[in-house]
């Protein structure tokens, strides 16, 4: 993908995610989230202090346009921008993945890709429910919201990536 | 010394992180209602933790400060209780004072027949250079205590209980504008109203004295017992002056004798008939009808 590409994803995303937060809401403990896709999908060359910046800042306008409580996406991104590059050498060598430019389920492996993004949405939703929840409730609850959501949503991330796959394919 | 580029370029990185993310939280706390309380109550829980550990040694090193005061103290209370058992002995006899003695041994522990229970209680936490000061004590609703109990030493009324948490007590101290205390002036028995001088450190002034009182310097002043916080007769203040205000009356100004710089330990005052004494007082003097 070239830079125009990445702007019109993280645009697409970005207006995915608000739909989402407005229309999607199908179970209380459940929400989708769609930005650490954008975050993990951005080549592995892109700057990390900028990746962080930019999480931070698309976090903070989904908070500000959506119904949740500002600050919350905003740092549960930043944290998966912070441990983006330990999460793609947990599934790849360091040679491949400083080689490649793209990040998607073609290059890595649908396998490797899933488990990349359990461990981004895992980071994600930690801090997201616990900073939701700020620990108030049983231990088990707030378990099976993490767990239930990183599931989720990391099947959802796979497909939607999926998605922009075929239609990068099909352009050329 | 350089550091290398990668740990340079690494903890550039980490602080990028601690700085969002402190911005993120902060955020949160500002706009969440259950996250900022439940963050305010970790950075109170974090704070008390450290004052505990503060004052506990600024505590060691002041002990033979401490042990000085409370020998002092410890005279004092000698020697009124050689004056009462003498008074007893010369008034009513030896026999009157043993029936006595015996008397209060029996039933000491019993707080139906006190009118004040006390309670003994450390200080976290004082402040004393602000117009609005408090205190922060080490106990709390487990150990009893509740909302608008009087808080006292030896040497001064120090504040009334405002907030009472499971294990520590919010204090409104009596260097604060706001609060007043009820008082009265050496022999005479003229009561008047105490207020804290904010802009002169260690005074307080009593207002409505009666113009026909006599005042003179180095007069005593005492708690009135006419407010519920407080028992009477304890001494908070010497008079170092006065005016008389409006000519009508005299204003005092009281140097106070309790170095509130200097508070470690306090005692919370439970009077046991407030609720009936605060109930009789919202009484109206006159029925409807009148």
């Amino acid at each position: 993908m070239n830079n125009g590409r990445y702007i019109v994803t993280g645009l697409i995303i970005l207006i995915l995610q608000l739909f989402a937060c407005e229309f999607l809401n199908i179970w209380p403990p459940l929400y989708v989230a769609v930005l650490p896709l954008f975050i993990m999908l951005l080549p592995a060359a892109f700057n990390s202090y900028l990746l962080m910046l930019l999480a931070f800042g698309m976090g903070l306008v989904v908070d500000a346009l959506s119904d949740g409580v500002l600050g919350l996406n905003a740092t549960a991104c930043t944290s998966v921008a912070f441990f983006k590059k330990t999460m793609l050498g947990t599934v790849m060598r360091y040679d491949t993945q400083t080689a490649i430019n793209t990040i998607g389920s073609r290059v890595m492996g649908r396998a490797k890709f899933f488990v990349m993004m359990l461990m981004a949405y895992a980071i994600y939703f930690t801090i997201y429910v616990l900073l939701d929840g700020m620990g108030l409730g049983d231990i088990l609850f707030i378990l099976f919201r993490i767990i239930l959501n990183v599931f989720v949503n990391a099947l959802i991330a796979c497909a939607l990536e999926s998605l922009f796959n075929y239609r990068v394919l099909r352009n050329g | 010394m350089r550091l290398p580029p990668l740990i340079y370029n690494a903890l550039g990185k980490f602080l990028l992180y601690v700085v969002l993310t402190v911005l993120g939280i902060a955020l949160v706390a500002d706009n969440g209602i259950v996250q900022r309380y439940r963050i305010m109550e970790a950075v109170r829980s974090f704070q008390s933790f450290f004052w505990e550990r503060n004052i506990a040694v600024r505590n060691y090193a002041k002990l033979k400060e401490v042990n000085a005061s409370l020998t002092k103290q410890n005279a004092v209370l000698l020697k009124q209780n050689f004056a009462y058992r003498n008074y007893i002995v010369k008034s009513r006899g030896e026999e009157k004072l043993a029936e006595l003695s015996e008397q209060i041994i029996r039933n000491v522990g019993d707080s139906s027949l006190v009118e004040y229970e006390f309670t003994l209680a450390k200080v976290i936490k004082n402040t004393i250079g602000t117009e609005h000061n408090y205190l922060i004590l080490d106990k709390g609703e487990k150990d009893g205590i509740t909302e608008d109990m009087g808080v006292i030493t030896p040497n001064g009324a120090i504040g009334i209980t405002r907030a009472v948490g499971p294990k520590y007590t919010y204090v409104l101290s009596s260097l604060n504008e706001k609060q007043a205390v009820s008082a009265r002036i050496g022999k005479s028995d003229a009561v008047g109203t105490l207020r804290w001088n904010s802009h002169i450190p260690q005074t307080a002034t009593l207002t409505e004295i009666p113009l026909n009182v006599k005042v003179t310097k180095g007069d005593i002043v005492y708690t009135s017992g006419y407010s519920s916080f407080f028992p009477p007769n304890i001494p908070i203040g010497k008079a170092v002056s006065y005016k008389t205000t409006t000519g009508t009356h005299k204003e005092v100004t009281v140097r106070l004798l309790q170095d509130f710089k200097n508070l470690d330990y306090v005692i919370i005052v439970r009077n046991h008939d407030k609720k009936e004494i605060d109930s009789l007082s919202m009484v109206k003097p006159y029925s409807k009808n009148e």
